[in-house]
């Protein structure tokens, strides 16, 4: 079937003859060992948790580690004594492979066909496992922080001004009617939730300075992207990633794939006739998480005025 | 017999078959190798946990974490990730630590390995490509151990790199080029950083695991080598099967390396980069050594006088060169050799060696090997001449003095003792007359002609030292 004689000379392999020196037949006081030390596992990943979120001192999670390990070790050691006959054998220089035909299934090689023992054995070794794996769920939990209530609303306040950014506060003037313009809260230029579009809209019934003003999160609900276009024509601000249009007087979802408004930014004037924010956004900024988050109490009610 | 899902797609009924009924010698100094194998998988795993942190960059970042003295300063941006690892990340510290001394493990198991392979003579035919191999690993291996060393670009990480820059440099001819080539810029500049993290983390780790691959080939291919004793022989071998006696026996190895590993962080602290601070071309720590597994070639750089170097046909010969070009090339390069050069010696018929000599009927080998490692740790020991002038209240330069007599003069003296005792403890063991080893006393002469070189050269240093003295007086 296979072609196992590589080479010249090795056909005396085929029924190699091979003989078992020695027999240790499996103990069931082994046993009694496993169970301890699964114990041990299992106070030792407690143990680790508690000190994780505790203090994490280095030297007792380390030492709690090295603890679990040597109790695993055990485990593995009994586990394996307790369920299996161990055997020296003497065999012929150099290895070759038996012959492959009639061998047995991977569970009979293994010799892990019988019922009880088996289960016992993939028992014990699969929980002390489980139990390392657990305890390596922590240093995972290290990776990141976690993710808080609020992050990802930007940092607009009350009196923030709106900057270009390019870093210029920004006056009515700078923009014409039915024009946009990308802004970022004052001493945050570079935080990525705080972009803003500021839009002065074409159609208002009020011809006062301030009215037709409108600010909106510049983050797509859908995917991240920046909603970069303001369509004059149709009074919509769309983002061009995967066109989701939104309108440019509620920020409500007008078409595309957006599941909901972008943040409003409500805003005023402030002093020197510079445009401020009157509050944070208001509103989920971006595209909603995978998991469920608590809501943030809404910024409305904290506002003042 | 019903096929599983797995049987019926992978070859699993024959392979497993072969896998299953490979024999393992009984004795635990097989069991170093496999050290050495889980120090390498703790370090794997624990490396690719810390990159997930570590910034390749050396331009400067505002330190803000938990750090008091330091916050607020402008420092390197792989140094304060490191920080941040270490003093802000539960866990990070730990898995630090744990790299570090599953590094440690990983070297010094290699070595203590490769030892007992040279000394029972398992390295011979038909084993010398294992060797090599595993000469090749150590070689890598210590590499790592240098960029994982210089990396964090503290204090101590940047003054090994720019010690590495003068060793590329100090080669003769091509030396310039170079440290040109591998660093881009003027040092220490900002691709060095990237470059030796390239180094460490995927180079290093994938060389060693394909050496790691073709060595377990050819020990499974070769067969486990045995110690002398009942109902093993040339062409028989004694041991367990893979399973389930190895499998247990490895797994539960594995694991105990790991909890050694993580009882090592427990108690040792891996040096405080805080300490040193970053790397800052104007400040230097002291006393300052490598890991212990590179201090012979510090203790090169530092024992080598300066009257060795030479100028030849537009090339310069320094001491750099020396101690870490050449050396590790000799001793590597001599260990390679070295199977060949004992067939050659003892003259005996080439043929298969599959069951272990006894290191005291070997005594050439037994003597040359002790004498060897000998030389490198007392070289070694140079490395803390600083630490040893301070002990001993002498001048630095006099350790020196003193270490290189040491150094040069132990090594033949121990070989000569070494080898005129191993040869009447083989007598007598033996019984009968030895084999021939015609070329025994001719090497006994020529390391008592080194060994002589070696006094001339410290008196040649002592006169030079008293002229100087006389006219500066």
């Amino acid at each position: 079937m296979s072609n196992s004689s590589e080479g010249s000379g090795r056909s005396r392999t085929e029924d190699e003859p091979r003989v078992v020196l020695e027999r240790r037949p499996p103990r069931s006081t082994y046993l009694a060992g496993a169970v301890f030390s699964l114990v041990a596992i299992v106070l030792g990943a407690i143990g680790l948790y508690v000190e994780y979120l505790g203090e994490a001192r280095a030297p007792l999670l380390a030492l709690g580690l090295s603890g679990l390990l040597l109790a695993l070790a055990a485990l593995v050691l009994l586990g394996f004594r307790s369920s299996f006959a161990f055997r020296t054998e003497q065999g012929l220089r150099p290895y070759a492979p038996p012959s492959s035909d009639g061998s047995p299934g991977v569970s009979e090689a293994l010799g892990l066909s019988a019922g009880r023992p088996r289960r016992i054995f993939v028992g014990l070794l699969g929980t002390g496992f489980a139990g390392l794996g657990a305890a390596l769920l922590l240093p995972l939990r290290s990776l990141g922080n976690r993710p808080s209530e609020g992050m990802g609303q930007g940092r607009w306040r009350r009196g923030t001004r709106l900057m270009t950014p390019e870093g210029r506060p920004v006056v009515v003037q700078d923009l014409p009617v039915g024009s946009s313009l990308a802004v970022v809260p004052d001493g945050n230029a570079g935080d990525y939730p705080s972009v803003a579009t500021l839009v002065r809209l074409a159609e208002v019934a009020d011809s006062s300075s301030e009215a037709g003003l409108r600010a909106y999160s510049r983050i797509c609900s859908h995917a991240g992207c920046a909603v970069s276009i303001f369509n004059r024509a149709d009074n919509t601000l769309v983002c061009p990633c995967h066109w989701s249009v939104f309108d440019a007087s509620t920020g409500a979802v007008v078409s595309g794939p957006a599941p909901r408004p972008l943040a409003r930014l409500p805003i005023g004037l402030g002093e020197e006739g510079y445009l401020v924010a009157m509050g944070p956004l208001e509103g989920p900024v971006g595209p909603p998480l995978g998991a469920v988050q608590p809501t943030p109490k809404s910024p409305r009610s904290r506002r003042v005025v | 017999m019903a096929r599983s899902f797995w049987e019926s797609r992978l070859p699993l009924r024959t392979g497993l078959q072969r896998a299953v009924r490979k024999l393992f010698p009984s004795h635990w100094s097989f069991l170093l190798g496999e050290v050495a194998l889980f120090s390498f998988v703790v370090l794997i795993v624990t490396g690719v946990y810390l990159a997930l942190f570590y910034r390749a960059s050396s331009v400067p970042s505002v330190y803000a974490g938990s750090y008091a003295p330091m916050r607020g300063r402008p420092l390197p941006e792989a140094f304060v990730s490191v920080m941040t690892l270490s003093l802000d990340v539960p866990f990070g510290l730990v898995v630090r630590r744990m790299h570090h001394w599953a590094a440690h493990l990983f070297i010094a198991s290699l070595l203590l390995h490769a030892a007992r392979v040279f000394f029972t003579g398992a390295f011979r035919r038909p084993r010398e490509l294992t060797w090599w191999l595993g000469l090749a690993m150590f070689a890598q291996a210590l590499v790592s151990g240098f960029t994982g060393y210089a990396i964090p670009f503290d204090l101590r990480g940047g003054a090994s790199i720019r010690m590495a820059l003068t060793t590329l440099q100090s080669i003769p001819w091509v030396g310039g080029w170079l440290s040109v080539l591998a660093f881009g810029e003027e040092f220490p500049g900002s691709l060095i950083l990237g470059r030796l993290y390239l180094v460490h983390v995927l180079l290093g780790p994938a060389l060693i695991a394909l050496i790691l691959l073709g060595h377990l080939y050819l020990v499974v291919r070769f067969t486990h080598t045995d110690y002398p004793g009942p109902r093993r022989s040339e062409s028989l071998e004694v041991g367990g099967p893979a399973w389930p006696d190895q499998a247990a026996r490895s797994t539960t190895l594995m694991l105990l390396v790991g909890a050694f590993v993580a009882g090592l962080s427990a108690f040792l602290p891996v040096e405080a980069i805080w300490h040193y601070g970053p790397f800052q071309p104007y400040a230097f720590y002291e006393p300052l050594q490598p890991d212990w597994f590179l201090l012979w070639i510090e203790g090169a750089y530092r024992l080598l006088p300066p009257q060795l170097n030479f100028h030849l046909i537009g090339a310069n010969f320094t001491g750099p060169f020396y101690g870490a070009v050449l050396l590790p090339t000799i001793v590597l390069g001599g260990c390679a050799i070295y199977p060949y050069l004992e067939q050659r010696m003892s003259g005996a018929i080439q043929r298969d060696h599959h069951i272990l000599e006894d290191f005291r009927v070997t005594p050439f080998r037994t003597a040359f090997g002790s004498a060897g490692l000998s030389f490198l740790v007392l070289l070694s020991f140079g490395a803390i001449n600083d630490r040893m002038a301070t002990a001993w209240h002498m001048s630095v330069s006099e350790v020196n003095v003193l270490w290189r007599t040491v150094t040069l003069g132990v090594p033949p003296v121990l070989f000569l003792a070494l080898y005129v005792a191993g040869r009447s403890i083989r007598a007598r063991r033996v019984g009968a007359r030895p084999r021939r080893q015609p070329f025994d006393w001719l090497l006994s002469l020529a390391t008592s002609g080194v060994a002589l070189v070696a006094a001339i050269l410290i008196l040649r240093d002592r006169i030079r030292r008293r002229i100087g003295k006389n006219r500066l007086g």
